[in-house]
């Protein structure tokens, strides 16, 4: 982490505060890194160490009447680990406040959240830092940390905070908000294109977590195929979740654009959509990504499909979930943001590991827990058909 | 204990051969498994620039091979060397591995651990390239009354 200072005013994205000449913000190795690549010379015009201080860094205080700064950058999953713990700050503290900053993709995902009090860009800007009471940043926690090759993350960060032993297991899944706005468009896109049985009831619909932020943590294209494919021969509609950004697997899904599947990728334009589409679901199966975390602060049954390392490190804490685990010899290898492995198909680029998974049992697995936690008087457990 | 075709000398670890030893040559400290991969990643690293050209470039990595193997103990060393092969081309695996053999840089004996070892599960690919391994499911607060499908391997 260091501190900087810039020579003019400087944008960081649209419908935030610029960046103040002058003014000082701290920023993390890797954020330096790509302000330095992609801003004009001269526009960093000063770098300094950044000095933690230690009577503010927060490690489990009393903050009644207080504010706390908190911030990391992201990934979306990241956040949703750390909400737990503002829950329970709110639920402790009288009058605590909580100003929370993440990168501007990821402030969507926190913005209706109902235990932040105020949002706030990065990089940090230090006055906030020195107007907190307490402030508590995460950058690295997991990425950096030998102990989260054995730690669930929602541990980790609960420690971070000073309240190991404090959040009790049912309230150590992740907190959202929902935007009403994108959730009144969310629900008439699911009432429109929702089907009934013959006996007029609601069909279910699953979600598929279509990408994780890096190939090697997502569900190879044909597994996800192949589970449209046996969702839809058992009668079940599917919903495609995710962002812009996933149009390019959207577009190798033969079944895409099947009537019993709903493509809310490509009605995504930010989290906020993502999180209202994901409140609509009767379950999700999906990668070490976002939408799984989403889908668990719903308490949909959700099936997680894991490779590199263990589903217990995320998936432990929530309720009606279960995790696939590839473990070929090479496992856990804890890769987690690279490209490729050692085992990577040299065309694809898929790891090993994902091409170990069986498309028809995680099916199975979702459609038990369907069944099995449905609150609604259900039918026996669909017999899967043959594709 | 024995010597194989080049003349090393292959003693068993643990009986204070050369092995036993660290590659910094301070006696009583075995090289740890980074000092030792290292150094594999480094040979590798000229081996894929090499095995193309057959022949004497497989003569000269031959020498720095048995090298390294008499440092690190025959074991590792064979682990090791499938994954070697494996970053190189892995439909060339068997025939780098029966090469070295033919160099005499390798026992036969000690390529047919290896691929005993790559059987038994040690390593993720085996010299057919099938996959090593399984999948599990883990539930996570579920209906107790849940059944386990047929074929799932539970945790």
């Amino acid at each position: 982490m260091r501190l900087i200072t810039f020579s003019k005013d400087v944008k960081m994205d649209d419908g935030m505060e610029p960046c103040r000449k002058g003014k000082r913000y701290i920023v993390s190795d890797g954020m330096f890194q790509q302000f330095k690549e992609n801003f004009a010379d001269g526009t960093i015009d000063g770098v300094f160490p950044f000095q933690e201080v230690p009577e503010k860094r927060y490690n489990g205080q009393d903050l009644t009447g207080k504010t706390l700064l908190v911030w990391r950058t992201g990934g979306m999953g990241d956040l949703c680990f750390i909400t737990p713990n503002l829950r329970y700050i709110k639920e402790t503290y009288k009058d605590s406040k909580i100003h929370f900053g993440c990168g501007p993709r990821f402030r969507y995902g926190v913005m209706h959240h109902p235990n932040i009090d105020k949002l706030v860009p990065l990089p940090i800007d230090y006055e906030l830092l020195e107007k907190a009471d307490y402030y508590l940043m995460f950058e690295g926690i997991i990425e950096n940390n030998e102990q989260a090759k054995h730690t669930n993350a929602y541990d980790l960060f609960e420690a971070a905070f000073g309240f190991t032993g404090k959040i009790s297991l049912e309230k150590k899944r992740p907190v959202l908000g929902i935007s009403p706005d994108h959730l009144k468009v969310a629900k008439k896109m699911f009432s429109d294109f929702r089907k009934k049985d013959a006996d007029g009831q609601d069909i279910p619909i699953i979600g598929i977590g279509l990408k994780a932020s890096h190939i090697i943590r997502s569900i190879i294209p044909p597994h996800i195929h192949q589970m449209m494919g046996i969702l839809i021969q058992n009668g079940v509609m599917v919903a495609l979740i995710g962002g812009q950004e996933d149009k390019d697997i959207g577009n190798m899904l033969p079944l895409a654009g099947h009537p019993m599947v709903l493509q809310c990728y490509k009605h995504s334009k930010d989290y906020r959509d993502t999180i209202a589409h994901i409140s609509q679901l009767d379950g999700l199966i999906g990668p070490d990504s976002s939408p799984i975390h989403m889908a668990a602060a719903f308490e949909k049954p959700v099936v997680g499909v894991y490779g590199p390392f263990p589903s217990a490190l995320r998936m432990k804490y929530y309720k009606n979930a279960s995790g696939f685990d590839a473990k070929p010899m090479c496992s856990p290898c804890f890769l987690h943001g690279i490209e490729t492995c050692d085992y990577s198909d040299s065309h694809s680029k898929e790891p090993m590991c994902q091409h170990m998974h069986n498309p028809e049992l995680i099916v199975k697995e979702m459609l038990l827990l369907l069944h099995y936690t449905s609150t609604q008087a259900s039918p026996q457990p669909m017999a899967l058909k043959q594709l | 204990m024995g010597m194989n075709k080049k003349g090393f000398q292959v003693i068993p670890r643990g009986q204070g051969g050369p092995h036993d030893q660290g590659n910094s040559g301070s006696p009583g400290r075995a090289p740890t498994n980074d000092e030792r991969f290292h150094a594999l990643e480094e040979f590798a690293n000229e081996a894929m620039q090499i095995i193309n050209n057959q022949g004497e470039g497989l003569k000269q990595m031959g020498g720095r091979l048995g090298e390294i193997m008499f440092k690190m103990g025959k074991l590792d060393e064979v682990v090791q060397l499938q994954r070697i092969a494996l970053r190189v081309q892995r439909d060339r695996q068997n025939a780098f591995m029966r090469t070295l053999v033919e160099l005499g840089t390798i026992d036969e004996e000690i390529l047919q651990a290896g691929f005993d070892i790559v059987e038994n599960r040690i390593l993720p690919i085996t010299s057919e390239g099938r996959v090593n391994g399984s999948v599990y499911v883990s539930r996570y607060n579920t209906p107790t009354e849940m059944p386990v499908p047929q074929g799932v391997n539970r945790t």
